[in-house]
């Protein structure tokens, strides 16, 4: 049998297989035709001692292989790539999309916060109003309360002045009819002695039966009718304590008289100015002053038109809304 | 006074509405509109009237007396001199401005019927003079029971007493007056007169001088009022005791023309270092208020800070107001500080907004 050792001389184009749509190659004939048969003797002679052998089995199942391991590699690679540029395509996608839907949503967002802080100030435009309503609603009945403290107060001491005083005018009125007593003891005893003073004695009768109200008397007894009426009828407690000084006076200058002693500087004053005096209500008297003679520093200010005219429109927006 | 139209409250209870919205009564040549505000504040009286041309007439008047030796030359004399005076139990007491200047002569302290924003308690002859320079500003009233609005100081932060008997007694003598009296709080006035072109939003400070006198309004309702105890006659107080002066003097010295960025000697220096602490004192308790207050308006947008009052009207008030803000972190937002237009007439202005607003 004859070797035949195919040995190609140049380097010539790898064989390409077709992969569809071509008849099948035949590597057979291929290395038939690109082969040459040497015999062995010129091999020989060229210096060729060793020589390796292929055989076209072996050379067929090679180039094979090798097709299928570049396609297969080929395959990969296409893959490969198509894969990267299809996900590349697709995170460009997502990413418009992503865009578009964060860019609707911040809009939603800005449309809502919009709206609320329009609710918040409207809400707090409201607040203040109130606020401002309850704290003057306050104020007014915390000055009510103390207004009406001090009233009752002033009534509760008006009312006790008023009760001290007349003790005191009773206290005085038994010291009275006390010194009374006296004197009709000292006219009983004058009573006694006969002769020139029968006469004297008979008088002091007479004036003891007609006897008529002194001075004083008939003063503390108008004091008594004025104080009945009470502080309603326009003492203060001032003028009641003004009252209680005069009637200690008075009672003062009752004790001399009875005791005897008179004292010449004592002055008679009438009891209805006492009373009128004791009683009189400060009707606010003007001071002397020369103020209105004399022109107070005037000048000249902004005008208030535009002013007032501006707080008036806000007043009437404000009952719109309040409407 | 000529013919007076008449409209009483009581016509308008019963349902009967006036021909006119505003009822004018004829002084001589002027025709007055209804209404009238009143500045009742610790150094100064003010009265505002407005006419029916929309001019606006201020009648102002210290608010200080001093007592002199009473004989019948002294009497002619002052009156000659336009000075004014009263006979107030046996004394002759000079009163108004030749009040301080007399003091300032004769090296003497004022008296003073106000003290720290309300009636002076230790003043016994307070009340009948304060009704009558009360009387000598505002007259008669043109209608009887005209609306007078009167200022009143909001609730001290620094210091403990309230204001309901100074406001009693001044309603008990306008009513008396035979007007209808009605209070607004100082800084609220001050809201009014100068924060119109900011729909009544914003900061009104009067700076007074018993008191300074804060409203945070938003449009035109106050959201916060308060005062502080600090304000001009505490710079005098102070002033004095450190140069070793009256108290009247040290307010001439600053009334005479200080500019407090530019202090030329050591009055004037010693008048500059305490208007910044009274400012600094002023702003830290706003903020602690703004801070501490609950149920405050959250501003959408910047606000206008609008001083008044007499202590303002000191040279670089402003601008050392601003410096001094600048090292506050101020928790609302604020666009400008401003000196009000009129800053010694701003409450009396203001006052009278909210009286003809009322008619």
């Amino acid at each position: 049998m004859s070797v035949e050792a195919t040995i190609s001389g140049t380097a010539e184009k790898p064989v390409e297989k077709k992969l569809s749509g071509t008849s099948p190659l035949d590597i057979k004939q291929v290395l038939q035709k690109s082969t040459s048969e040497v015999p062995v003797s010129e091999l020989t002679r060229k210096g060729f001692k060793q020589v390796k052998v292929l055989n076209q089995e072996m050379i067929a199942r090679l180039i094979g292989e090798a097709v299928d391991r570049a396609i297969s590699a080929r395959f990969q690679e296409i893959t490969h790539s198509e894969r990267e540029k299809v996900i590349e395509e697709s995170k460009a996608q997502f990413e418009i999309i992503m865009r578009q839907r964060a860019q609707k949503e911040r809009e939603e967002i800005e449309k809502i916060r919009h709206e609320n802080e329009e609710i918040i100030r409207g809400r707090s435009q409201q607040l203040i109003q109130l606020e401002a309503e309850r704290d003057s609603a306050r104020q007014r009945v915390e000055d009510l309360e103390r207004s009406l403290a001090e009233i009752h107060a002033q009534v509760e001491e008006a009312s006790r002045a008023a009760q001290a005083d007349q003790e005191k005018l009773q206290q005085i009125i038994e010291a009275l009819k006390q010194k009374e007593e006296e004197v009709e003891e000292l006219a009983e005893k004058l009573n006694q002695p006969e002769g020139e003073d029968q006469e004297l004695e008979m008088k002091l009768e007479e004036a003891a039966r007609e006897k008529k109200p002194s001075a004083m008397e008939g003063l503390i007894a108008a004091l008594l009718e004025k104080l009945k009426e009470g502080p309603a009828a326009g003492a203060s407690g001032s003028d009641l304590s003004r009252l209680q000084s005069s009637i200690e006076g008075l009672v003062e200058k009752v004790s001399r008289l009875g005791s005897g002693k008179s004292d010449s500087s004592i002055e008679v004053i009438d009891k209805e100015v006492i009373i009128e005096k004791l009683f009189r209500k400060d009707r606010g008297e003007k001071l002397e002053s020369n103020v209105s003679d004399i022109k107070v520093k005037e000048a000249k200010a902004g005008g208030v038109k535009n002013t007032l005219a501006k707080l008036k429109s806000l007043q009437k927006g404000g009952q719109k809304d309040g409407e | 006074m000529g013919n007076k139209e008449a409209f009483s409250t009581k016509g308008r209870e019963a349902g009967i509405q006036p021909a006119e919205a505003v009822i004018s009564t004829t002084d001589n040549s002027t025709k007055y509109e209804l209404g009238r505000g009143l500045d009742v504040g610790t150094a100064n009286l003010a009265s505002a009237i407005q006419d029916s041309s929309g001019n606006v007439t201020i009648k102002i008047q210290r608010n200080a007396f001093i007592d002199i030796d009473a004989d019948d030359y002294t009497r002619n004399m002052l009156t000659k001199l336009n000075v004014q005076y009263v006979v107030v139990n046996g004394r002759m007491v000079v009163v108004g401005d030749p009040a301080f200047e007399l003091a300032n002569i004769f090296n003497r302290e004022t008296r003073r019927p106000m003290k720290d924003g309300v009636i002076s308690p230790h003043e016994q002859d307070a009340l009948p003079i304060e009704k009558l320079l009360l009387e000598n500003l505002l007259g008669a009233p043109n209608a009887p029971e005209e609306v007078c609005y009167f200022s009143i100081p909001a609730d001290p932060i620094d210091a403990d007493f309230n204001v309901v008997y100074h406001k009693g007694l001044f309603s008990g003598l306008l009513k008396k007056m035979g007007y209808t009296p009605k209070h607004l709080v100082e800084g609220h006035a001050v809201v009014f007169a100068e924060l119109a072109n900011d729909d009544f939003t914003g900061i009104g400070i009067s700076c007074g001088g018993g008191m300074f006198n804060i409203c945070v309004a938003y449009k035109s309702i106050p959201a916060l009022s308060f005062s502080t105890s600090r304000a001009g006659d505490w710079i005098d107080r102070n002033v004095a005791h450190v140069l070793g002066i009256k108290a009247s003097r040290a307010a001439a010295i600053k009334e005479k023309g200080v500019n407090l960025l530019s202090p030329k000697n050591r009055e004037e220096e010693a008048v500059e270092i305490y208007y910044r602490n009274l400012i600094s004192y002023t702003l830290e308790n706003i903020k602690k208020r703004f801070e501490s207050a609950s149920g405050m308006p959250a501003f959408p947008d910047p606000v206008e800070i609008a001083c008044s009052g007499g202590t303002s009207m000191i040279g670089g008030f402003i601008e050392v107001f601003k410096q001094e803000f600048e090292a506050v972190k101020f928790p609302i937002p604020v666009k400008n500080i401003r000196l009000a237009e009129d800053p010694l007439f701003s409450v009396a202005k203001g006052c009278l907004v909210a009286s003809l607003s009322d008619v």
